[in-house]
This record gives C-alpha cells, structure tokens and sequence, in this order.
C-alpha cells in the first residue's frame, strides 16, 4: 500500500488549504473528500475575505469569484418595515463566492501542485503512532493527518479531540439560490458586474440569536437565515418555517421577485468562537482544523470561517514541513498547536471574546430592532403633524433607558 | 482476451437543476461516468476475472474527462485511451471518434453500454460495430460464454429472450440487468492512479467532427401542477388527500 507524508481528511476549505500548501511545499500528500465530489458537501452563501487567498493561493485571480462586495448593508427588519444602513466603498476585501464551486477550484489547484485529491470515500477512523487512517477497511500509513472533517466532528470526536456541540454552540443555516439575469441583479442592487452585495438582517422573523442574509452572486442570488439551534429549540422555532417568512417580507421579496429557486441546502455554523476552540488541536501527528476546531467568529457585523479555516489548514501544512524539515516528523502536531494559538486566528477569537456576550443578549435581536425602526417610523410618518426626535426617543425607550445604555456601552466594547 | 470497454462521461444528472420559469437546464455540474458504462465495464472485469487479460477503457469527451476516466479505471480497467478536446458530440461522431482510437488497437471483445442517461440515443453499438465491419450483438442481459473465439448472450426483448452466439472480436452493448457494478474502493482508487492513460486529441485521429442536426431547444418537460394547498389538522388533511387521490385514481 502507499504511504504518504500527510493524509488530510475533508475537502473543504481546510483541508483544501492543507492539501495544496503541502503540495506546493513538495510534500506527498493525500487529501480524502467524503462526498461524491469536491465541494459538494460545502455550504455556503456566502461572503469570503479574500487576504489568506492571496497571499497564498497562485492564480487566486482566476478563481470563480461571483462578485467583489462593494456593498455592506445592516438591515433591522420587522413584522412590516425596515431600516438599513449601508456602506459602499471602491475597494474590496471580501468577494462571493459559491463554495461549493470555489473549492473544486481549489482542488483543481492543489492537484496541480501535486496532491492526491480522491472524493467519495469516508475516512472511517484515524490511528496514533504511527499516524494512519482506515478507510474501507484498509490503512494507509502517514507521518501526520490533518482531520478537516469540518462541522461534524466525527473523528475528532472519536479521537477525543473535542465534544460534539451543544445546542447552543451551533446555528442552523438554510440558504436558497434564486435565478435571476445578471442585468436584473445589477439594477436591483444598484451594483456593477462584477460588484456584490452583503446583506446581513437582524430582527424579523426569528428575533432571537441569529438572522437574515443576502449575497448577490453572478446571476443568481442567496437568501436564507440562521438560527441558533438553542434558540430555535427554545422559541419552537421550525427552521422551514423563518426561511418563508424571511423570503417573503416585502423588503427580502423585493429582491427575489421572479427568481426561480434553483437550490435549497442547510447546514451548521460553529457559533461558540473562542469558546468553542478545544484546550488540544493536535493528538501525536493528528491535527485538527477549521471547523473541525471551531475557527469561525461572529462579531454580528461580519462572520469568518472561510478565510480561517484555509489559513490554519496552510498553519497545519507548514507545521508539518517544518518537522521534517527539522528532522523530527514527529513534533508537527505540537508545532502546529503552537502556531495556531500564536496565530492571527487565535488572536481574532480571543479579541473578540466579550462580543460573545454582547450576541447572547437578545435584546438586540428583538427590543432594540424594534426600537430602532419605531424611532425611524416616529420620524418619517408624517401625517399632519410631525413629530420632534426628542419626543420620539423619548417615547420608544421608556422605561429602559438605563438598560439599553449599559447594553449599548458593552456592544460598543464588545464587538 | 483483451476487452475494451467504450465508456461515456455524463453530467451527473441528478444534480442538474432546472431554470423554473424558462424550464432550461443549469448544466454547471460535476460529470461523472455513465451507469451503463459501469455495466459494461464490470462485465469486463468479470470476463477477464475469469480469462484473464487486458481491459482498455475507451472515452471521448470533454477535458473534464481527464478525471472522470479515472473513476473506470478505479473500478478495474488497466488502462484508458481517450480524446478530451470532442465537446459538440453526436452519436455519429462519437462513433466515429472511437472507433479510431479502437482501430489503434486490436481487440477480441469490444462491450458499451446500450445506452447513456443523458441523450438515451442508443445508437453507439451498431455504430461502432458497422464502423469496424464488426459482429455486433446488443441488449444484452447476460453473457453466457466467452471461450474459443466465440462469445453467447442473451439478448433481452421484453417479451422473450433471444440467446446468440457470435465469433469473436465482436461488438456487445449490455442493459443494466446484467450486473450490479462494483463501488471501488481507496486502494482501488489509488491505485488508478498510476495507471496510464492515452490522451488524443481529434487532430491525432485525423478526425473533423460535422453535424448533421442542430439542438434547437433543450428544455424540461413542461410540469402543470394543481397548486393545490389543503389547510386543517392532520386527521381532516389527510381524508381530503385521500378524497383527491380517490377521484384522480
């Protein structure tokens, strides 16, 4: 049987990160994809930043980009009315991208630098000292595995590298594709070609942890919502349920009109940030990374997962190299350890670790939305008599003044 | 025996999704290998398990075919020869095109697939078969004998069996009823590879494919759905589904 420097286990953005760095570093390295093809496992709206791919991705430029977000928009929604704030700049840090096709891309690319990219088998358990995985019943020996199984687990689990999440460290996410010509979505949005939209929604219609979100793509647009799972237990929340009310409230309606739903996909979302990082990412040679380990933040205006998880599957390849490079293979699982708490990923998570409780705080999802837009309605709903800000304020916030000072002051701090 | 097995890439089709309002198909899809190539393919690998011998896996499509050959030489074939730049097929120049890259080769059996999910044109056996002024024996749901330069099948007819023998080289198209092919496991797919492929390219086979007909539409069947939405506690839906279906029926 073959034996190989590295076996990394998933094709997602992880694994891929991990594959290709150790390919382009010279490394044997065979990368295992459960599904049936690359990709097809991932799901994403979604919104990537762009800074790990390019500085490490060759070619990144080709990569099937939908669009460059030009476009932040916060969008505070109720029952009936919205309110949004939006920024647009001529510069771009973050495109979107389908993951799905970005990470064949990718694939493609680490097969290019020489990896072994095989999809369609499942990794059933991974062995320490000396490091090696079984898959149908055979195994295949390694001087490391990086395990970038992502969401789910398993053989971290089964390692015991981390637990399985608790209700309320993940959310539940549901996103649906709409078919619309790439024209229309340039007018609708007010975009160019090759520029995109993030819009994040909070409020309407889960009003718990959580929210809307719009991504333009090329020409077709992603729409759905995430939930906490805890919060959705907790509110009888039935995911299938908020999807509709989200897709048909006049202002997300707006953009969809006449889109044919081309994909419905779901999928979970580490939320837990640095709370949900384990005290070992590494057993022996076996390294855990990207969502797998819970790389993702949350700070309400903006989530990160993707760029994080390549990038520690990058941390985890050079690891490797360096261990042998060192002539001790064997210390790759420690060097890695070390360099991702070290790492700007660690240190994004720890930076925002009281963001945490800021987000815990429901009142932001559902009090201080509503406030919001009924401060928004005392003002422009004009009939006859106009009413003067003072007294608008004044009245919304009744009673909970105090409150919603303290907790504007933490989200200040927080996020 | 040395057996090529011709073998065809599809877009996986049950990922394609289709355009609701236009009813067009979105064909931004992995491609994969045809099932009743993977028929065809696995009662190579039988025959040769059997007989021993060679197995060629025999291709033309799109550069994309680069990986999906590998999934038959995952299965089992020992090596492929294949032409990745014929992207506007049709069945006569598929036929075309495979047979020269056959012609480079001299083969006892040559087995396909009766034909593919995609197009279902069902035209490439005899095709090939007349190309090559070869013997040819289609829907086949068992091969019964392959020994002394001859071969037996039983040819499926719905409503009877017809069993025929032939001299060997000689062309066969299987139905999906003659096996059940094999999923391939990671060191069969390691395994495949390392094992050598043969890319040509149409200039190579001396080939400039021509059409005879053009695709003017590729839509979806048009779906009339009732729109129906029946509302109440699950006791009253459930006797109204049943009223409806009562009526139809």
């Amino acid at each position: 049987m073959d034996r190989f420097d590295a076996v990394v286990v998933g094709g997602g953005a992880a694994g891929l990160g991990a594959a290709y760095r150790m390919a382009e570093n010279g490394l044997n390295v065979l990368l295992i994809e459960r599904g049936e093809n690359i990709g097809e496992k991932s799901v994403y709206g979604g919104r990537i930043y762009s800074w790990v791919f390019e500085e490490y991705v060759k070619g990144f430029r080709d990569a099937p980009i939908e669009r460059w977000v030009r476009k932040e928009r916060m969008t505070l929604l109720d029952e009936k009315e919205s309110v949004s704030i939006e920024y647009s700049s001529d510069e771009s840090c973050s495109f979107v991208a389908n993951l799905t096709k970005f990470n064949r891309w990718l694939a493609e690319r680490a097969e290019d630098a020489g990896a072994l990219v095989i999809s369609g088998i499942k990794v059933e358990d991974v062995k320490l000292n000396p490091a090696k995985i079984v898959a149908d019943g055979d195994e295949i020996e390694c001087d490391a595995v990086v395990i970038a199984e992502g969401v789910n687990p398993m053989l971290a689990m089964r390692l015991g590298l981390r637990e399985d999440w608790k209700p309320e460290e993940v959310a539940v996410g549901v996103k649906e594709v709409f078919k619309l010509s790439e024209d229309e979505i340039n007018s609708r949005f007010d975009v160019e070609s090759d520029e995109g939209v993030a819009n994040l929604f909070v409020g309407y219609p889960i009003f718990t942890h959580g929210g809307g979100f719009i991504y333009t793509n090329k020409d077709t647009v992603s729409a759905g919502v995430v939930v906490r799972v805890d919060s959705a237990m907790n509110n009888m929340i039935e995911v299938y349920d908020v999807v509709e009310k989200f897709r048909t409230h006049r202002d997300v309606a707006a953009f969809l009109k006449g889109g044919s739903m081309i994909e419905y996909s779901a999928h979970l979302v580490p939320e837990a940030g640095i709370k949900g990082i384990p005290n070992t990412l590494h057993k022996g040679n076996v390294m855990i990374a990207g969502d797998t380990a819970g790389f993702v933040l949350n700070r309400g205006f903006t989530i990160r997962g993707v760029d994080f998880a390549f990038y520690s599957g990058i941390l985890a390849a050079d690891s490797i190299k360096e261990a042998m490079d060192k002539g001790d293979v064997s210390s790759a699982g420690q060097i890695y350890e070390d360099k991702v708490r070290k790492s700007l990923i660690l240190r994004e998570l720890e930076r925002f670790r009281k963001a945490l409780d800021v987000l815990e705080n429901t009142r932001f999802f559902d009090e201080y939305t509503r406030m919001m837009v009924g401060i928004m309605n005392g003002i422009f709903d004009v009939r006859k008599e106009s009413n003067r800000l003072y007294d608008v304020v004044m009245d919304k916030t009744k009673g909970r003044k105090l409150r919603m000072v303290l907790d504007l002051l933490s989200a200040f701090r927080g996020l | 025996m040395k057996i090529a097995v011709c073998v065809k890439e599809i877009y996986n089709l049950e990922q394609v999704k289709i355009v609701r309002e236009t009813r067009e198909p979105i064909l931004d899809v992995p491609k994969k290998l045809d099932d009743l190539s993977r028929n065809a393919l696995e009662e190579a690998i039988k025959i040769r398990e059997k007989l021993g011998g060679e197995i060629v896996a025999i291709s033309a499509g799109s550069p994309e075919l680069r990986k999906t050959i590998k999934e038959a030489l995952a299965m089992g074939a020992d090596r492929a020869a294949i032409v990745t730049d014929f992207t506007e097929s049709s069945p006569e120049s598929a036929a075309l095109v495979l047979s020269r890259i056959l012609e480079k080769d001299s083969y006892d059996l040559i087995l396909l697939g009766d034909a593919s999910s995609d197009d279902y044109s069902g035209q490439m056996a005899s095709r090939v078969a007349e190309t090559l002024n070869l013997p040819q024996i289609t829907f086949v749901s068992e091969i019964r004998e392959v020994s002394d330069g001859k071969i037996t099948c039983v040819r499926d007819m719905d409503d009877y069996i017809e069993v025929v023998e032939s001299d060997l080289p000689c062309v066969v198209s299987v139905t999906n009823e003659i096996n059940e092919p094999r999923i391939p496991a990671l060191k069969d797919i390691l395994k495949a590879s390392k094992k050598p492929v043969e890319n040509f390219s149409l200039q190579d086979l001396g080939i400039e494919i021509s059409r005879s007909y053009e695709i003017v539409e590729n839509l979806a069947p048009a779906v009339d759905r009732k729109q129906e939405v029946i509302e109440g506690e699950a006791a009253e839906v459930a006797g109204k589904i049943a009223e409806i279906i009562g009526r139809e029926v």
